[in-house]
C-alpha cells in the first residue's frame, strides 16, 4: 500500500491539503506534515516515524515536498532510508488535486508518481490578458 | 560595514539545519556565495549525510565537509574571495572548535541563523532556543572577542545576541 506524505515549510503542507480538499472534496491515504519555524528537522523526523509505527500496513511512501534540497526534502530522505519509497519536489495544489483523486485509484508509486508530475506540469499556464 | 560581515572575512554561520532553504535560497543568491564549508565531524563521518548535502548544493558552488580542524585547514587554501564563503557549524560548540582551529584567521563575528525548540532549551526568539550550555558558550565566544550576531536571512537586521541571552 501506498501512502502520500506531504512535507512543508511553515503550514504549507496542511493548507495545500485543506485546500485540496476543499476543492476536490476527498482526502484518503494522504497525511500532511509541518515544519515549523521553530522546530528542528529531528523533530519532523520523530513526527514521520511515530507516523510509521502507527501505521504498519504502509509499504511505500510517497513524499510529495515544498522544495528541493530543503529540510523536510532532507527529513523524507533520512526517514526513507531502510523503507521504501520516493519523493518529488515542488509540489503545487494541481499536484495535489491530483493527488487526492489519483490516491483513491489504486496506483503504484511510479504511476502515481508520473501522474502527478504531469499533473503539476500542466497545472503552470501562462494566459495573456 | 556590511550587513552580514565584515569585508575580506568568511562568514562563520551557526544553524541547526545547516545546509538548507535559508541557506540556499537565501543566502546563496544574495551573496553569491562560491564557496560552502560544513564543519561537521559528524556529517564528516557519516557518507549518507555527505551524499545529500553534495546532491542538494547548488551548481557552481564548490563544497567541502570537514570537522572543524579540516575546515580551518581548507579555509587556509581557499584561494577565491573569502567574503564569498560560508561556513556551516549546527552547534555553538563546533563554532567555538573552529574558532580556535582558525586562530589568527578568525572572522570577528559569527552568525547565529537558528536553533531551533527542544527540551532544556529557553525561547529567546522565534528560531533562536539556548539552553544554559550554549548560553554559556555563546558568553565565552563574546568574552574571547567575537562579535556573535542573531542573523537568520540576509535581508534583516543583524541582532546583537547580547541583547538576547538570559542572565546566566
Amino acid at each position: 500500500m501506498v501512502r502520500i506524505v506531504v512535507l512543508g515549510h511553515n503550514r504549507l503542507a496542511g493548507e495545500l491539503c485543506s485546500t485540496a480538499s476543499l476543492i476536490c472534496g476527498c482526502s484518503a491515504g494522504i497525511n500532511s506534515f509541518n515544519l515549523l519555524q521553530d522546530e528542528g528537522q529531528d523533530a519532523l523526523l520523530a513526527k514521520l516515524t511515530q507516523f510509521s509505527a502507527d501505521h504498519a500496513a504502509i509499504d511505500e511512501y510517497l513524499f510529495l515536498v515544498d522544495i528541493f534540497g530543503g529540510s523536510c526534502f532532507q527529513v523524507a530522505r533520512k526517514f526513507l532510508r531502510g523503507r521504501h519509497g520516493r519523493i518529488m519536489t515542488g509540489v503545487n495544489l494541481n499536484t495535489m488535486l491530483e493527488a487526492q483523486l489519483g490516491a483513491t485509484c489504486g496506483l503504484d508509486c511510479a504511476a502515481l508518481v508520473e501522474k502527478l508530475q504531469a499533473a503539476a506540469h500542466k497545472g503552470i499556464m501562462v494566459v495573456e490578458g | 560595514m556590511k550587513a552580514w560581515g565584515n569585508d575580506g572575512e568568511f562568514i562563520i554561520r551557526i544553524d541547526e539545519r545547516l545546509l538548507h532553504a535559508q541557506v540556499l535560497i537565501g543566502w546563496v543568491s544574495v551573496l553569491r556565495l562560491t564557496g560552502m564549508v560544513i564543519a561537521s565531524a559528524a556529517v564528516a563521518r557519516d557518507p549518507d549525510s555527505s551524499e545529500l548535502y553534495r546532491m542538494i548544493v547548488p551548481e557552481g558552488l564548490e563544497l567541502h565537509i570537514a570537522d572543524e580542524t579540516g575546515a580551518a585547514e581548507w579555509l587556509r587554501t581557499w584561494r577565491g574571495d573569502r567574503d564569498q564563503v560560508m561556513v556551516l557549524t549546527a552547534t555553538v560548540t563546533g563554532a567555538e572548535h573552529l574558532l580556535t582551529a582558525l586562530g589568527d584567521d578568525a572572522p570577528a563575528r559569527v552568525h547565529i541563523g537558528g536553533l531551533y525548540h527542544r527540551d532544556g532549551r529557553e525561547k529567546l526568539r522565534d528560531g533562536l532556543y539556548v539552553s544554559p550550555e550554549e548560553n554559556q558558550a555563546i558568553r565565552d565566544l563574546l568574552v574571547a572577542g567575537t562579535e556573535v550576531v542573531f542573523l537568520p536571512l540576509p535581508g534583516q537586521k543583524p541582532v546583537d545576541i547580547r541583547e538576547l541571552l538570559p542572565a546566566c
